[in-house]
């Protein structure tokens, strides 16, 4: 089985930054209801950005982390926690479709069901694989 | 350039490239059969675009006109007023605004394909024949034909 799996900066830097921005909201209330000034606000910062690199981190791997195998049978497409697998038998069609910002996905039918393979956030050529599937789905239909 | 990188090229071409200024062409399948025919590329969009940010979407969705749209490619230059019939009533059926249709073949264009392009006067379809090996273009002469000629090649 072939598998792609690659780090997207975009999405951590998200998950990052909703984490930073959590905290940093977090650390003004508590200041705000005890009526205390910051004292050591470097060593806060540098606490702040290390906790949500951190926490970012974790969410980015249960959230976006995408991880995609497969071979002439099927495939699994992982998405965070989310787990999709299935047989390429299942499909009756292949497409590309364009998300926007150049990003291309190959899109397997199954009657008017679908599901879409982020091929291009996986930097996987995705007119390739989108031919390469279409093999899979013509050589299942045959077998059956 | 031979027939199977052209079509790749004309794909992304009207996907990514310079067509995205007439229609958001979002998904694009190959080997597509319609009725007895099979169209090497079937793309279908519509001309609002669901890209950029806040004004874009803003300008997009209050000025732009919400017409779906197609675009086939085929191989299959003979009996170009059959296809061209077929191609029309799959467009009323499936209820697309406009359409173009590319004959892509290689060797130069006959003149008794041109005079078919001549022929056609639906205004919702525009029709072109290409010659990949010179890059030579002939378009119907209506309004969307003559605008195929500069994101086909």
């Amino acid at each position: 089985m072939k598998t792609y799996s690659r780090f997207q900066l975009y999405q951590f830097l998200k998950a990052f930054f909703v984490m930073f921005i959590g905290l940093t909201v977090l650390l003004a209330i508590t200041t705000a209801i005890f009526h205390s000034t910051i004292s050591g606000i470097q060593i806060l910062l540098a606490l702040n950005i290390i906790v949500s690199l951190t926490a970012g981190y974790i969410y980015y791997r249960n959230r976006y982390a995408l991880s995609f195998s497969y071979d002439g049978q099927g495939f699994v497409l992982k998405e965070g926690k989310e787990e999709r697998e299935a047989a390429w038998s299942r499909f009756d069609a292949v497409s590309l479709y364009h998300t926007g910002y150049g990003d291309l996905n190959v899109r397997v039918y199954q009657g008017t069901d679908f599901l879409d393979i982020p091929a291009s956030a996986l930097k996987i050529d995705a007119s390739d694989l989108r031919f390469e599937v279409m093999e899979f789905i013509k050589k299942e239909g045959k077998d059956e | 350039m031979e027939i199977p990188e052209y079509l790749n090229f004309l794909e992304k071409n009207l996907m990514t490239g310079s067509a995205r200024w007439v229609a958001d062409f979002t998904e694009s399948f190959r080997k597509y059969k319609i009725e007895d025919k099979t169209f090497e590329i079937f793309m279908r969009g519509s001309t609002r675009t669901k890209q950029g940010l806040f004004l874009a979407r803003f300008f997009a969705w209050t000025m732009l006109p919400n017409y779906i749209v197609t675009c086939l490619a085929t191989t299959q230059t003979e009996n170009m007023s059959k296809t061209i019939m077929t191609i029309e009533n799959f467009m009323h059926e499936k209820e697309f605004h406009w359409g173009w249709l590319v004959f892509v073949r290689e060797g130069s264009i006959p003149p008794s394909l041109k005079n078919s392009l001549e022929g056609v006067t639906e205004k919702t379809l525009g029709v072109a024949v290409v010659d990949v090996t010179k890059k030579e273009i002939a378009t119907s002469k209506n309004y969307l034909g003559r605008q195929m000629t500069s994101h086909l090649r």
